[in-house]
């Protein structure tokens, strides 16, 4: 839906909430004002009874004045007199009209100011009677009340109640008169107020049948209701009539305006007493609606709409602006992805056309075994460059995919770097590199981390060092270690620095992205995928260590690398020499020399260091003259002033044939085995110097250590070994029962996971050496076939060694093997080295529980 | 964004008109005319007294004053016998803080001299009342100085003229005597029997034509005047040609007597008969002017067809027409008032131009002010040359001689004696 579409619709929401308050409280407000109304109504017609009740009242006295006057025949003077005498109030004035002349004129209770001896009155200019005297009082009113008119004699504003009295002349002659009780129209208010605060601002009006006031209130202007009306309201030529007919009728109420321009509510009712007066109330709609209309409230609705909407739209605004970014992400993605395969595309088909042109020539050439040979060789080579393509593709998708997962175990810091050197040793030897692999302060060998990837970091950085360095470079790695951020962690630095090609700035900015490699002809005649240092860099980010790369063009690279670790609970065996022991070592490297002096007191060994082979010659003949000869002598082979071998044999024959002495080797001491072992050497032991590599060689030497014997060429201790094998796939069966036949080792095929629980039931005590279990298979896989197997009743037939050997590498792969009771875990390709590893490493467990069987 | 901007104005506008306050309308302080000058929590009662049965033009000022003083009440109320009762009220229990006063109380000073001793000396520089406002010549002072009553609306004399008729029948609105007979000349050709009408009971008729054109013969010649004033039978000459002018035009035909006749009263009648939209011009006096608006909507047949129309001065001359600036209506303020402070600050307050005019056009009455800004219905009177205004005060012609020449226009105007017969009678009758 279009944005502008979801605006309006929200606004045209909101508009419809706010006009349903208002038209509610519209609503509401018109019923409360209705009911006011009423209640005002109400109010009105009880003031009538009030206002009927005083002037019946006032005329009764009138009344009663008037009946005795005629009952008692008095005379004008003589009425006027009895009427001052009777007159109790002095705000009350009392006329006596004769009414048979042509103007009103008689007698009055006060005299007019400034004419105290006055007492006559005239109302000749006063209009009090408009239809005359006896329609006045033929109109048959129970009370006979004038409107509010000027009192001629003070010129106060006055009603009058009135009631015909007959008097008496002198001459006896009688004459009709009025007798009018006279009361300030301001006495009459005061007692004329509405009996409840509740309508302060109500006022009151006491109407003639002509709309005439008889008592008006402040907001009644004019002299006349009906012109009142007609000022300050839209009028028609029959409004006067229409209005005259609605107040004619029962009580009710109309709406108006008043000379303020206020919507004002007249009330009106009848004067029950008077028949043709009216009672005419006014009080402003905003004095009787004020409290029902919530506009605060209606605002802070309408504001908190309007900001619900603003938030609403603000939100709407971020989603979308994230939705974008998610869609370029995505077509960003769709970009690499479309990248990606090409390049994949590229990079697999490479080796993959080496592989099948060689096989080809390989076939044709099948007589001839040297180009046999050579083009098996080329397969390897290519072979091996798409199983690490293949394993980097996986890796680098699978941390992209943010999928990639650590699993720590705890391994040996001194096997990993024992692996390493192994790993670069083919390489470095075929490039002639000079190749230097120096630890510093290893004090805690078993550390507890996703060794597999730590190995790739160490790898990948090592094995680019290499192969970017050109023939008789150099290589130097260097490991340390740091206390950490806390006590059980430690700071591992690695460092790997070469005299290689290195790299532009250029190539830098990019070189962690996957598939950068850089543009060079030196590089393109170099093998490698370009995702080596992505691969490498997510890696070390995902364990929160930082990469460090400094890098010049013609003069070499140092990468450094720095995870914190945490240190394993496992801890370093207690390795101790026989105490006292005598080790002497000679290296020219300073800082070597001082790592290995400080293992080898810790060993508990007496140690002493130097710099030369000639000072190692000298020390050793000292020793021995001074009686306390050393009983370990290690050499370094590369000495500046003279090798290991030359000062192997000048110690020798200096101290005789007793004293062990061991050969420092570069890494590979092949080449060297035949001059040493004429030299007297007894051994070589290898960089780095581990805590445990000095310990286990000179345990060896002094005739205590574990028996450490090269046996990867020698067979003889796995041969025999029977394998049950579960692998449903025909060439991976016919391929790993082939290769380990050429080892001397039986295996049994069974097609799925049911078929090798079940062979693992029924199987003879001892018939199996282990199973090599795949993991994704028909009926029952791995996972689920070793539970069955480790649930199977034979404590021997459950304990059995299970290895995972699975093309799923990853290490969650792993860590579910493992956690399903597995033991280990070989990825396919199989690596036959690793295999003929892990089946040594479970016949020394077999042997050791065979050892302590009883 | 712009959606956004909207949106936040609309949500304003609802929270300002939900929570904002009333506009105060009219506000006179905002033209820095009137500053209060005495407690504005002032509560108290001022009453004006006066004749009219209705004044809304003045509650209209009681409801301006009241955003001042908000607790003051003010209310008019109309005497009975006022000319009678005033003087009484005035010294009595309730006596009104304001009151009215007429020219006519001014000439007759003697009578009404308990108005004199009551009123408070307007002029008083304490009471800051600006007098300058108003036109001098309206002014009333006495042999003292003192101003006793403040002018508050001016009377005057002409024709209601219905301007749509006169254009459907293309005939000009007369400025001179002749253009005057010669449209109703034209105005009885297209078939208006009487295109002049009038109330012709009380002495009126013709007087809107001939009274201002009386007061300018004489306004320069004070023996003339003496010799009215004193009621000498030779000054009787001085009426002559102002009899003869009523003559010539009744002789012409231009006024239906009998339809006049019709006429019972000079306001409510007038007014509805000049409503019915057959008369073209219809004399009267700005004090029927003032109820014209309250009674367009009381008449069926100005309600029907509603017109345009607007208050003339009759041209008597061939230089033109008069406006006779007469007096309608002063304000006193009784000095003996228990709000005496109040009730001259509300004086204050009204006697400004912005006031004055204000209520002189919410009356539909002349303006006393300088400025005479008047209602569109008198704007014939504000085009004339200042030469031909004529203050009656200042004129000072008396009621005697004025009501006998007035007495006698009627009575030629309506054929019952010659002009002769006229000017003799002069000074020979009461």
């Amino acid at each position: 839906m279009r944005k502008g579409l979801i605006i309006l619709g929200n606004v045209l929401i909101v508009l419809a909430i706010l006009t349903f308050v208002v038209l509610y409280a519209g609503n509401e407000q018109r019923r409360l004002l209705a009911s006011r109304t009423d209640a005002f109504e109400n109010m009105t017609v009880a003031m009538e009874h009030v206002t009927t009740n005083y002037l019946v009242g006032e005329q009764r006295v009138c009344d009663s004045w008037a009946n005795h006057i005629n009952a008692t025949g008095m005379t004008g003077q003589e009425a006027i007199d009895f009427v001052r005498t009777s007159v109790t109030s002095p705000s009350i004035m009392v006329h006596l009209l004769y009414t048979d002349g042509d103007t009103l004129a008689g007698y009055t209770t006060t005299a007019a100011s400034g004419r105290p001896e006055d007492f006559t009155v005239s109302y000749g200019r006063i209009n009090l009677f408009p239809q005359g005297v006896d329609a006045f009082f033929n109109a048959g009113n129970t009370v006979n009340v004038t409107r509010a008119y000027t009192n001629p004699v003070n010129a106060v504003q006055s009603i009058a109640f009135c009631r015909p009295v007959t008097l008496t002349e002198a001459d006896g002659q009688t004459r009709p008169a009025v007798l009018l009780r006279i009361i300030p129209v301001s006495v009459f208010v005061e007692e004329w107020v509405f009996p409840t605060d509740e309508y302060e601002e109500a006022e009151i009006s006491l109407l003639d049948d002509n709309g005439d006031y008889i008592i008006s209130g402040r907001s009644f202007t004019n002299s006349n209701f009906f012109e009142f009306y007609q000022s300050y309201n839209q009028t028609a030529p029959d409004t006067r009539e229409r209005l005259h007919s609605e107040l004619a009728g029962a009580s009710g109420s109309l709406e108006m305006n008043n000379s303020r321009g206020e919507r004002c509510v007249i009330a009106h009712t009848r004067v029950n007493s008077t028949d043709d007066w009216l009672i005419v109330t006014l009080i402003p709609l905003s004095s009787l609606g004020r409290f029902t209309m919530d506009w605060h409230l209606v605002g802070i609705i309408a504001g908190g709409l309007l900001l619900l909407l603003l938030l609403d739209f603000l939100i709407m605004l971020q989603f979308n602006r994230r939705l974008k970014v998610a869609a370029d992400a995505a077509e960003q993605a769709n970009r690499a992805k479309t990248d990606f395969l090409s390049t994949m595309s590229h990079d697999i088909r490479t080796p993959m056309n080496a592989i099948i042109g060689l096989t080809t020539i390989a076939g044709r050439n099948v007589e001839d075994p040297a180009t046999v040979r050579e083009s098996l060789h080329k397969i390897n080579l290519a072979s091996n460059h798409l199983l690490t393509l293949i394993n980097d593709i996986l890796d680098i998708s699978k941390v992209e995919s943010g999928k990639l997962n650590l699993s720590p175990v705890t391994f040996s810091l001194a096997e990993c770097a024992e692996n390493l050197v192994n790993i670069s040793q083919p390489m470095v030897k075929e490039k002639n590199i000079d190749f230097n692999f120096r630890i510093s302060r290893i004090e805690h060998e078993y550390l507890y981390a996703d060794q597999l990837r730590i190995n790739q970091i160490f790898i990948n950085l090592l094995s680019n060092a290499i192969k970017y360095t050109e023939p008789r470079g150099r290589v130097c790695v260097d490991l340390r270690e740091e206390p950490g951020t806390a006590p059980d962690r430690v700071k591992l630095t690695y460092v790997v620095a070469d005299t290689g090609m290195g790299m532009s700035p250029e190539f830098m900015e990019r070189m962690y992205q996957p598939f950068s490699r850089q543009t060079d002809s030196r590089v393109n005649t170099i093998q490698g995928t370009g995702l080596g240092l992505a691969i490498t860099k997510q890696m070390v980010d995902l364990m929160h260590g930082t990469i460090d790369c400094r890098s010049a063009l013609g003069e070499g690279t140092t990468f450094t690398v720095v995870l914190e670790i945490p240190i394993a609970d496992r801890k370093t065996e207690q390795m101790t020499l026989p105490e006292g022991t005598r080790v002497l070592i000679a290296d020219d490297d300073p800082v070597l020399l001082e790592t290995a002096m400080d293992t080898l007191q810790s060993l508990g060994a007496r140690a002493q260091a130097v710099g030369t082979s000639a000072g190692a010659v000298e020390q050793a003949v000292r020793a021995k003259e001074q009686g306390d000869p050393f009983q370990v002598v290690i050499l370094d082979w590369k000495m500046p002033d003279m090798d290991g071998i030359r000062a192997a044999e000048q110690i020798r024959s200096a101290v005789g044939p007793e004293v062990p002495i061991l050969l420092i080797s570069a890494y590979d001491q092949s080449d060297l085995e035949e001059a040493a072992q004429q030299a007297g050497i007894s051994g070589f032991i290898s960089k780095p110097l581990f805590r445990s590599t000095l310990y286990d060689k000179i345990s060896e030497l002094l005739g205590q250590a574990r028996e450490h014997a090269d046996q990867e060429e020698d067979d003889t201790d796995i041969a025999g070994m029977n394998i049950l094998v579960a692998e449903d796939n025909d060439i991976n069966w016919e391929i790993i029962s082939m290769l380990l036949q050429m080892h001397g080792i039986t295996s049994e095929r069974a097609e799925n996971g049911q078929l090798a629980v079940d062979r693992m039931a029924r199987a003879r005590e001892g018939e199996f050496n282990l199973i090599f279990m795949d993991i994704q298979m028909p009926v029952l896989n791995g996972i689920d076939a070793t539970r069955a197997i480790r649930a199977l009743p034979d404590p021997r037939a459950a304990g059995i060694p299970i290895i995972a050997m699975t093309a799923d590498a990853f290490s969650e792969n792993i860590a579910e093997c493992l956690a399903a009771g597995m033991n280990g875990h070989i990825a396919k390709p199989i690596d036959m080295k690793l295999v003929l590893k892990e089946l040594r490493r479970i016949r020394e467990s077999e042997k050791r529980k065979e050892g302590f069987a009883p | 964004m712009k959606w956004l901007r909207c949106l936040l104005a609309l949500a304003l506008t609802l929270c300002l008109t939900a929570c904002g306050a009333p506009e105060k309308k009219d506000d006179p302080s905002a033209s820095g005319v009137f500053v209060p000058a005495l407690d504005k929590d002032t509560a108290c009662t001022i009453q004006v007294v006066g004749h009219y049965d209705n004044f809304e033009a003045l509650v209209s000022e009681f409801n301006l004053f009241n955003q001042y003083y908000p607790n003051v009440t003010l209310k008019y109320v109309k005497l009975d016998d006022y000319n009678k009762s005033i003087v009484t009220a005035l010294t009595g229990s309730e006596a009104p803080d304001i009151f009215f006063a007429y020219p006519s109380m001014v000439i007759a000073k003697e009578t009404y001299q308990g108005l004199f001793d009551a009123a408070e000396d307007l002029s008083d520089k304490a009471l800051g009342i600006d007098l300058g406002c108003i036109r001098p010549g309206l002014l009333y002072k006495d042999e003292q100085g003192h101003v006793p009553f403040v002018p508050i609306f001016s009377e005057t004399y002409g024709m209601l003229v219905n301007e749509d008729l006169f254009k459907k029948e293309n005939v000009q609105i007369p400025r001179t005597y002749s253009q005057l007979t010669q449209a109703c000349e034209q105005l009885q050709k297209a078939g208006y029997a009487s295109p002049m009408m009038g109330y012709n009971r009380g002495t009126f008729l013709l007087y809107p034509m001939l009274h201002p054109y009386f007061c300018a013969q004489i306004r320069d010649n004070r023996a003339a005047l003496d010799a009215l004033n004193a009621m000498k039978p030779e000054a009787g000459e001085y009426m002559r040609s102002t009899l003869e002018k009523a003559v010539d035009f009744m002789n012409r035909g231009f006024i239906d007597l009998e339809a006049c006749n019709t006429l019972e009263k000079d306001y409510d009648p007038v007014i509805l008969r000049f409503f019915e939209g057959d008369v073209p011009m219809m004399l009267a006096k700005a004090g029927t002017v003032s109820g014209t608006e309250k009674r367009e909507s009381r008449s069926e047949a100005f309600t029907a067809h509603p017109f345009k129309y607007s208050f003339w001065p009759v041209p008597s001359t061939e230089e033109g027409s008069y406006f006779l600036d007469v007096i309608s209506l002063y304000f006193g303020v009784n000095r003996n008032s228990k709000n005496l402070a109040m009730a001259n600050e509300f004086m204050r307050f009204l006697v400004t131009t912005a006031e004055l005019n204000r209520m002189a056009q919410a009356k539909r009455m002349v303006t006393p002010c300088n400025d005479m800004s008047l209602d569109g219905v008198y704007a014939a009177f504000g085009e004339l040359d200042p030469s031909r205004v004529i203050y009656q005060t200042e004129l000072g012609l008396q009621d005697a001689p004025d009501v006998y020449v007035r007495d006698a226009c009627w009575r030629v105007s309506n054929g019952l004696v010659t002009v002769d017969e006229a000017v003799a009678g002069f000074g020979k009758t009461e």
